[in-house]
């Protein structure tokens, strides 16, 4: 029989003016990987901090292997082997790995207690030895790595401080395909050590593929804990949402056969980013631009957007040569940018949905003459609210303060009041629920259906599948492959998208 | 949920009951104090923050800092003082002007096109206008201004001191552009994601060699109003004035990495630096330990500012 490693009894946790969680109670067994799931706001969040002790419980006790324990304060969670992995990492960038690793535990020598360094790396070492599918090395600055090497950084760090525990918070959102069963393995083997994970995700099929026991949250309370092997995706995503949600794409916005070919790239070429790569978009057409991270993908938008220099090739929008230096230009010429990170590029996170919404739009027609049409403002705001759906308090609300769909909606928002003739989109769906997904394909099948023209870029191939007309692969910095999805697989995608040479 | 509702009404106008508090404060410890005589020199000393301060908004707001409107402060003093002496009040005026927009927008076009830190350029920028300041005036004043000029910084309108009015009409006008221009929006979009003001399209090193022109420029204009209220321009004016105009500005509730803030905060932060001024000579303190006290009640001011916050 297994130990229970982890327990929660009836815990509740209130911030001002929502119950995030409650009477919470789930047992999580030694050695297991235990996934909770649920969508943005249902509470998974605020319970992982909980058990580490970076918020503290309103009611309820937690036992760590059956004892009570007292998780009060930050550092409690390490105290009971509990460590947890967070989605924004608390790595210090200027520092490096080993440093990071030991960072506030130093390994001290002598009678000053000077630092021993070689002490330090040597134990470094060894732990990254275990996480050896991972090439790092221990003296990089941390932010000189990527995103998946500093959650193996992170990972490491719960590893030297023989936790027991291991919570990670949606490890895989940022992770390629590759990357993503690197990191399973690295949990397995963690398992068959006796650690026990607990597992966040959004990506349901993960959970199939890694997890023994499945717990779904809604609204703060507990649906349901059952084995992985008990249940199928459709029970867990309708206890999810709450609802009977088919998921299923929807429809595909028809083509029409005498569509205009509005844009062309011939040839594009940026240095170690991406070489010659060709297409066309017409109007109404939805590509799907199917790639890993790393593929090349989000360079080739951020070129086309003017926000990345090209070294050769051209660019024609509806058949003439243009030169697109910087966004300013990419805009007057109609494309738009719904770029892969929100908050980096997206959105001004500190300035509320108004401000947010219109902004692109002030230049070309609410602030035409340098003063703001405070009136015209709000109209086309509301207006465009309404149209996508966008759920706030009010539009002096923060888009801080907005879940993760909704912001992307403040985007998608944002860049149609500029009535763009193409909308390049990438990875539009990352970090949201399932609803708020299937609302967006929605809009994209909706703005294609008005002719303008989508780049729509992925790396959750059965996405591209349910939502282009036809999908371009990359890997590499070059496009492998055109397919039509209509007679394409999940794993065919895969196959040219972890293609070496071109074929 | 009192809670909350403290902690919003501390958020919103906890620099204004500061300030109310300390006017109450000095009434009682003074009764020389709250009078409208007094009121009007605290406001007049007041002018002189406040006019550095509202630049100052534009460059914080846009995620900068200037530390160099005092040195340009004294810079375009001395050039309309210069200039003025053979060529006329009006020239001179112009004259000031145009060299404290133009060292200001230089500071601009050295962060954004040699992408030097905001700090480190105003630093140097610092140093360059007081030598400047310096080499121009060969350290001594520049006297013998038309006396015409003095209306500047010590006339009167009705019973109200011309740099009151002065002051009041360039917070009209700043509030209007901060709040109902594209530039204002952009102003606050640049400092707050510049990454994601660039994505949509704005001419983000325009903005910000923009906020650093208007700084300039409204040093320029208390470089001015300075030389008129003393009838010379000195070569040492303006010393340590960019830390009160920051500090004005970081009272009044403005983010210091941009994107976040009130302009009207900057105006009570102000206030509150030329009554602690006038209320500390008042009741006597010595001036060294009156530094000691703005210094205080700096600290004071933004740790319950921010105990609204979280």
């Amino acid at each position: 029989m297994n130990k229970i490693a982890l327990e929660f009894i009836n815990i509740s946790k209130s911030f001002p003016g929502v119950k995030a969680l409650k009477k919470v109670s789930i047992k999580i067994k030694q050695a297991k990987v235990h996934a909770i799931v649920g969508e943005n706001g249902a509470g998974k969040s605020t319970l992982m901090k909980i058990a580490v002790g970076e918020l503290l419980r309103d009611t309820g006790t937690i036992k760590v292997f059956d004892r009570e324990a007292q998780i009060n304060s930050p550092s409690d969670g390490y105290h009971y082997g509990i460590s947890l992995i967070h989605q924004e990492f608390s790595l210090v960038p200027t520092l490096d790995v080993v440093q990071n690793i030991f960072l506030g535990r130093e390994i001290t020598k002598g009678p000053l207690s000077f630092l021993d360094s070689n002490q330090m790396y040597k134990r470094t070492e060894e732990i990254l030895d275990f996480l050896k599918m991972f090439h790092l090395d221990p003296h990089l600055k941390i932010e000189d790595l990527t995103i998946a090497q500093k959650q193996v950084v992170e990972i490491a760090k719960a590893l030297s401080l023989n936790s027991k525990i291991i919570i990670m918070d949606e490890p895989s959102a940022a992770l390629t395909l590759e990357e993503t069963h690197r990191l399973f393995e690295v949990v397995r083997e963690l398992k068959s050590r006796g650690v026990t994970t607990l597992f966040i995700s959004h990506r349901i099929e993960e959970i199939f593929e890694i997890a023994d026991e499945v717990s779904i949250l809604r609204d703060g309370e507990l649906i349901l804990t059952k084995q992985v092997a008990q249940i199928d995706r459709k029970q867990v995503i309708n206890n999810m949402v709450g609802r009977s949600l088919e998921f299923v794409f929807p429809p595909k916005a028809k083509q029409k056969k005498e569509a205009k070919v509005i844009l062309e790239v011939k040839k594009i070429t940026k240095e170690r980013q991406f070489s010659d790569i060709s297409f066309q978009l017409k109007e109404g057409e939805i590509i799907g631009l199917a790639g890993l991270v790393g593929s090349g993908r989000s360079e080739v938008a951020l070129s086309l957007f003017g926000l990345n220099h090209l070294d050769k090739g051209e660019i024609f929008l509806q058949g003439k040569t243009v030169k697109i230096n910087s966004p300013f230009e990419a805009i007057r010429n109609g494309l738009a940018l719904l770029p892969e990170d929100r908050r980096e590029l997206g959105l001004v996170i500190v300035r509320n949905v108004l401000e947010n919404l219109t902004l692109p739009d002030l230049y070309w027609d609410i602030a035409r003459k340098y003063f703001i049409d405070l009136k015209k403002e709000i109209s086309l705001a509301k207006g465009v609210q309404k149209e996508l759906a966008i759920r706030f308090a009010s539009l002096s609300q923060k888009v801080e303060s907005l879940s993760g769909g909704n912001q992307q909606k403040v985007v998608v928002g944002k860049w149609l009041l500029t009535k763009p003739k193409i909308l390049i989109m990438d990875e539009p769906t990352r970090g949201i629920d399932v609803g708020a997904k299937l609302e967006i394909y929605n809009i994209v099948n909706t703005l294609a259906k008005k002719g303008i023209g989508i780049i729509f870029i992925s790396s959750e191939f059965s996405e591209i599948l349910g939502v282009a007309h036809r999908i371009l692969v990359m890997s590499e910095g070059r496009i492998t492959k055109e397919l039509d999805p209509k007679s394409t697989k999940e794993e065919d995608i895969l196959k040219f998208a972890t293609r070496k040479k071109v074929s | 949920m009192k809670n909350l509702q403290y902690k919003d009404i501390i958020r919103r106008y906890g620099i204004l009951i500061g300030l109310i508090g300390l006017i109450i404060a000095f009434s009682i410890l003074s009764e020389r104090f709250f009078t409208i005589s007094n009121m009007l020199i605290v406001m007049r000393q007041t002018s002189i923050v406040a006019f550095l301060g509202i630049g100052m908004t534009f460059v914080i707001l846009g995620a900068g800092i200037d530390l160099s409107v005092g040195s340009v402060l004294a810079f375009s003093g001395a050039v309309a003082a210069g200039v003025m002496q053979s060529r006329g009040i009006f020239l001179g005026i112009l004259a000031g002007l145009a060299v404290g927009t133009a060292l200001g927008a230089f500071s601009g076009l050295v962060i954004t096109k040699l992408r030097i830190p905001a700090f480190i350029a105003t630093l140097a920028m610092m140093a360059i206008a007081r030598g400047g300041t310096l080499v121009y005036t060969d350290g001594r004043p520049v006297t013998g201004l038309p006396s015409s000029f003095a209306f500047l910084g010590r006339g009167y309108i009705g019973d109200i001191p011309f740099p009151i009015i002065l002051m009041l009409v360039t917070f009209v006008l700043a509030y209007i552009i901060l709040k109902l221009t594209r530039f204002g929006r952009y102003v606050y979009a640049t400092g707050g994601n510049i990454d994601a003001a660039r994505a949509s399209g704005i001419k983000v090193d325009n903005i910000i060699i923009s906020n650093f022109a208007i700084s300039g420029f409204l040093s320029g204009l208390t470089g001015i109003v300075l030389s008129s209220r003393l009838n010379s321009a000195q070569p040492t004016a303006g010393m340590g004035y960019e830390l009160d105009a920051i500090a004005a500005v970081v009272l009044g509730g403005t983010n210091l990495f941009g994107g976040e803030g009130e302009l009207w905060g900057t105006l009570i932060g102000a206030f509150i630096m030329g009554i602690l001024n006038n209320g500390l000579n008042m009741i006597n303190v010595s001036s060294f330990y009156q530094q000691v006290v703005k210094g205080i009640v700096i600290l004071i001011a933004v740790t319950v500012a921010q105990s609204g916050k979280k």
